[in-house]
C-alpha cells in the first residue's frame, strides 16, 4: 500500500502546515463524491500525518514495506523514446520476420 | 472491399527492403508505397510536420493503412504515449504490422510495468526494446537476471537483487527495501550489514519488535521495545520514549497499564491521560489512599481541566464530601456551563436540600432552594421532580388545581407514572402521598397502559439511579398497587414491559406486584424468565419454598436458557436453583416435618425420596399421560370400586394436585418403577377417606 507521504505528495520532513495544505488540496482535487475510495485513502493519510505525534507514531510503528516494484520503478524511470527512422525500420523488420 | 493481406504483407516487405519490387505494380499500390517511403525520407531530414502531412494523404482503403497507424503512433510516442497506445489498438491482430505495434506499445510503459511487459517478450524482442530505450549495462543486467529468475523470484532473490543493484535502485531505496526484508527473515541481518552497513541498535530492536508484532508475539515484541527505550534513554529522547510507552500501554490493562502510565509521567509530567488511567486503576483496586494522592497531583497540575475536575467531583460525591463535590461542580460549570454531570450534581443537591426543608416545613426556604435549581434543570423526570417539589412548597391551598392538572397531563402519559412519582417525591419530602396533591388534581387513569408502564419503569429507574432507599420505593409502590393492577387490566401489555416490571419488582422484593405481572406473562412465552418470576413470586424469593414440580420446571427452563445462550436468564435460574439445593441440604428435616398442605406441595412429601433420574422419567411420562388420558379414565385404572371412583373424582375437582399425584403414580406403574407408594398412600396424603 502507498505510504501516506506518497498519497499526499509530501516529503518526510513535512510539518503540520504542509500536511494540512497538501490534504486540503488533495480533497479539493478528489472530492468524496467523485471517488470515495480515493478520498478514504487521502483521509487516512492525513490522519496518519496530521500532527507531530501521529507522524512520530507512523515512523516508529509502521513496518517498512518490502515493495520490489518500487525499486523497479526507480530503476526504469524512463520516458518513451523518440524513435529514429532507422529504429522504426528495425521494428517493422522484426515484425516482418515473423511468420 | 477488405484489405488484401497479401498486398499488405508485400507492402511491408518492400518497405523494409526484404523483397524485390514488382515488374508491373498497380499504379495505386506504387504511389502509396512511394508516399510511405517519402515519410521516412522527410523524417530523416527532421521534418516531422511534413511526415505527419504525408501520412494523412495515404488513403484509408490502402494496403498501407495499418502502416500509417503505426507511424502516426511512433510519432506521437514521446509526447503522448496514451494517444500512441490508442492508435496502436486500432491495428488488427491479423495485420502484418501487429507484431511491430505490440513492441511499440511496450515503449509506452515505464518502471515496474515496463519490466513486466519486457519479461513477457522473447529474448531478441527484449534486446530490441532495450536498444530502443538505450538501457545502460546495469539495466540490461538486471533485466537479464529477472528473465533468468522468471516466476521463481522469491524474497531471498529480491533481497539479493536489492543488494547487487543498489546503485541502480538508489542506495536509500535499496537500503529501505533491505530493512523491510529483515522484518520477514532475521537471518538476512549479516548480509544486510555487509551490504549496507550495520543498523543502529535502536533500529535493529525496533525492526525485531515490529517483526514479532506481525507474528502476534506480543511479549517478545514488548521485550524489544524495552530495548529500544534503553537505547533512547541515554540520549534523553523523551518524546520517542513516550510514544513507545503509549504503544505498549495500548496492549496492557490493570496494574501493567497503570505502571506504564506512571513511567510515561516521568518523561512527560503533563500527560493528563496517564493521570486518568492511574486514577481509574486505583479506583478499580479500591486503593483509596493512592487514588486521593494521584487525584491531588492531577488537580495540582491541571486545576482547570474539566476531566480532572469531573473526576474529583465524582470522587467527592461518592466519598461522600458534598461540599467538595459542589465546589468542584461549580468550578466545572465556570469552565463549561453546559457540563451535564456538574449541572446534575448541583441540581440534585438543591433538590435534596429542598426536600430536607420541606420535611421541617420551611416552605419559603425550600422554594428559594428550588429557584436556584431552576437554571440547572435538565428536563424530563428531573424537571418533574422540581415542579412537584415546588407544588409541595406552595402547599395545597396556594396551588391552583387546574394548573396542577395541566402540569400532570403535560408531564405524564398515564396516571400510573404520575402517581408513582408524586408518591416518591412526597415520601422523600416527608409528606403523606395521599395528600401530596389537591384531590381535585389527582391524575385520572387515562392514556395507553403500555406507554404508562414504560414511563413508570423510567420513573423507577430515575429514582433507583439516585440511590433512593428501597424502603421508600416499596412504600411508593404500595401506594400505586391498585393503579398498577388497573393498568395491567386495561389490555395485554408488551411482554418486554412485563419482564421489565418483573425484574424491577423482583429486585426490590415487591412480591405481590411481581405475582400480578408474572400472571400476565402468557404460559407459552419463550422467555424462561416467565416461569422463574412466577415461582419467585410464589415463594416470595425464598428458594427453600420451591416445590419439586417447580424445581423440575425451573431446571428445564435453565437448560433452555443455556441452549439459547440467554446468559441473564441462565444466571438467575442457576442462582435460584443453587439456593434451593442449599436450602434442601440444610433443612431436609424441617421440610419433611411440614404437613403436606402447609408445605403446599403434597407431591414433594410423596415422591421426595425418589432419585432425580427416576423422578424426571416419571414426570415426563406423567406429562404425556395427562395429555392422553382424561381424569375419568385415569381414575378407572386405579382398581377402585365405582363408589370409590366417584369420591376420588370429586376430590380431584377440589384438589387439582391430586390428579398430578395420581398421574405420577400411574406413570411410575407404567414405567415399572417401584416407588413404594400405593393409591391409598396418595389418597391419605390428600386426606381422602374412601373406606
Amino acid at each position: 500500500m502507498a505510504s501516506p507521504y506518497f498519497i499526499l505528495d509530501l516529503t518526510a520532513d513535512a510539518g503540520d502546515d504542509d500536511v494540512r495544505r497538501a490534504y486540503l488540496q488533495k480533497v479539493k482535487d478528489n472530492p468524496p463524491d467523485r471517488d470515495p475510495e480515493r478520498f478514504r485513502l487521502i483521509r487516512e493519510a492525513y490522519e496518519a500525518l496530521k500532527d507531530r505525534r501521529s507522524r512520530l507514531d507512523y515512523a516508529l510503528f509502521t513496518p517498512p514495506e518490502a515493495d520490489f516494484s518500487r525499486l523497479l520503478d526507480r530503476a526504469f524511470d524512463i520516458s518513451a523514446p523518440a524513435l529514429t527512422p532507422d529504429q522504426l525500420q528495425r521494428l517493422l523488420k522484426s515484425s516482418s520476420e515473423k511468420p | 472491399m477488405p484489405l488484401s493481406p497479401t498486398a499488405e504483407h508485400r507492402g511491408l516487405l518492400l518497405l523494409t527492403e526484404q523483397a524485390e519490387p514488382d515488374a508491373e505494380p498497380s499504379p495505386a499500390f506504387a504511389h502509396q508505397l512511394d508516399a510511405v517511403k517519402n515519410v521516412f525520407t522527410v523524417l530523416r531530414q527532421g521534418q516531422t510536420a511534413t511526415a505527419v502531412r504525408l501520412l494523412q494523404a495515404i488513403p484509408h482503403r490502402s494496403a498501407f493503412r495499418n502502416c500509417r497507424l503505426f507511424l502516426k503512433a511512433a510519432l506521437a510516442l514521446p509526447r503522448n504515449p496514451q494517444a500512441s497506445l490508442a492508435l496502436l489498438a486500432k491495428i488488427p491482430a491479423d495485420s502484418p504490422y501487429f507484431a511491430a505495434a505490440r513492441l511499440l506499445a511496450v515503449l509506452t510503459a515505464r518502471g515496474a510495468a515496463l519490466v513486466r511487459q519486457m519479461l513477457a517478450l522473447t529474448e531478441s524482442e527484449r534486446q530490441l526494446i532495450a536498444d530502443l530505450f538505450a538501457f545502460t549495462a546495469e539495466q540490461r543486467a538486471l533485466l537479464d537476471t529477472l528473465a533468468a529468475y522468471q516466476s521463481r523470484l522469491d524474497d531471498d532473490g529480491r533481497f539479493d537483487l536489492a543488494v547487487r543493484f543498489q546503485t541502480l535502485f538508489g542506495l536509500e531505496a535499496a537500503r529501505a527495501f533491505g530493512k523491510a526484508c529483515l522484518l520477514n527473515h532475521d537471518g538476512r541481518q549479516r548480509n544486510f550489514d555487509q551490504a549496507f552497513g550495520p543498523l543502529p541498535a535502536f533500529e535493529q530492536n525496533r525492526l525485531r519488535a515490529l517483526a514479532l508484532e506481525r507474528r502476534n508475539d506480543w511479549p517478545g515484541a514488548h521485550a524489544y521495545w524495552r530495548l529500544c527505550i534503553r537505547e533512547l534513554r541515554d540520549e534523553g529522547n523523551d518524546e520517542l520514549i513516550v510514544s513507545i510507552l503509549k504503544h505498549l500501554a495500548a496492549n496492557e490493562n490493570g496494574e501493567d497499564l497503570a505502571n506504564i502510565a506512571q513511567e510515561i509521567l516521568i518523561h512527560n509530567p503533563n500527560d493528563k491521560d496517564c493521570y486518568l488511567k492511574i486514577l481509574a486503576h486505583c479506583k478499580h483496586r479500591r486503593d483509596h489512599a493512592s487514588y486521593r494522592a494521584w487525584l491531588d497531583q492531577a488537580l495540582g497540575r491541571f486545576p482547570n481541566d474539566p476531566d480532572c475536575l469531573r473526576e474529583a467531583m465524582t470522587a467527592a460525591a461518592a466519598d461522600p464530601d458534598p461540599e467538595r463535590a459542589v465546589s468542584h461542580a461549580r468550578a466545572l460549570l465556570r469552565i463549561d456551563p453546559h457540563d451535564g454531570a456538574a449541572g446534575n450534581l448541583l441540581f440534585n443537591r438543591h433538590l435534596a436540600s429542598a426536600r430536607r426543608l420541606l420535611r421541617t416545613q420551611r416552605y419559603a426556604e425550600a422554594e428559594a432552594e428550588l429557584k436556584q435549581a431552576e437554571p440547572l434543570k435538565t428536563g424530563g423526570l428531573a424537571n418533574a421532580s422540581l415542579q412537584l417539589l415546588r407544588l409541595f412548597a406552595r402547599r395545597s391551598d396556594e396551588n391552583d388545581p387546574d394548573a396542577v392538572r395541566r402540569f400532570i397531563a403535560k408531564t405524564y402519559c398515564h396516571a400510573l407514572p404520575a402517581r408513582f412519582q408524586i408518591s416518591m417525591e412526597a415520601l422523600l419530602s416527608g409528606i403523606p402521598p395521599a395528600s401530596a396533591v389537591p384531590p381535585a388534581a389527582q391524575p385520572a387513569l387515562t392514556g395507553a397502559a403500555g406507554a404508562g408502564l414504560e414511563q413508570f419503569l423510567k420513573v423507577m429507574a430515575y429514582y433507583r439511579e439516585r440511590q433512593t432507599p428501597p424502603t421508600l420505593l416499596l412504600q411508593a409502590l404500595t401506594a400505586v398497587e391498585s393503579a398498577f393492577g388497573q393498568a395491567l387490566a386495561e389490555g395485554p401489555p408488551d411482554q418486554n414491559l412485563l419482564f421489565g416490571c418483573c425484574r424491577c419488582f423482583a429486585d426490590l422484593g415487591h412480591f405481590d406486584l411481581l405475582r400480578h405481572c408474572a400472571q400476565r406473562i402468557p404460559p407459552d412465552s419463550q422467555n424462561p424468565l416467565g416461569c422463574y418470576y412466577a415461582v419467585y413470586a410464589q415463594t416470595r424469593g425464598d428458594a427453600a419454598r420451591c416445590t419439586v414440580a417447580d424445581r423440575l420446571e425451573l431446571e428445564r427452563q435453565l437448560a433452555g436458557a443455556r441452549s439459547r445462550k440467554d446468559e441473564y436468564a441462565a444466571t438467575l435460574l442457576a442462582d435460584y436453583l443453587a439456593r434451593h439445593r442449599q436450602a434442601a441440604d440444610a433443612g431436609l428435616a424441617v421440610k419433611a416435618a411440614l404437613p403436606p398442605v402447609e408445605n403446599g406441595d403434597p407431591l414433594a412429601g410423596l415422591f421426595d425420596l425418589l432419585a432425580d433420574d427416576s423422578f424426571r422419567r416419571i414426570d415426563k411420562k406423567a406429562e404425556r399421560l395427562s395429555r392422553q388420558t382424561p381424569p375419568e379414565q385415569l381414575v378407572r385404572t386405579l382398581g377402585l370400586s365405582k363408589r370409590q371412583q366417584n369420591v376420588v373424582f370429586k376430590a380431584i375437582m377440589r384438589q387439582p394436585d391430586l390428579l398430578t399425584a395420581l398421574l405420577f403414580l400411574r406413570a411410575a406403574q407404567t414405567l415399572a418403577i417401584d416407588t413404594g407408594i400405593s393409591v391409598h398412600d396418595v389418597l391419605n396424603r390428600f386426606g381422602i377417606d374412601i373406606v
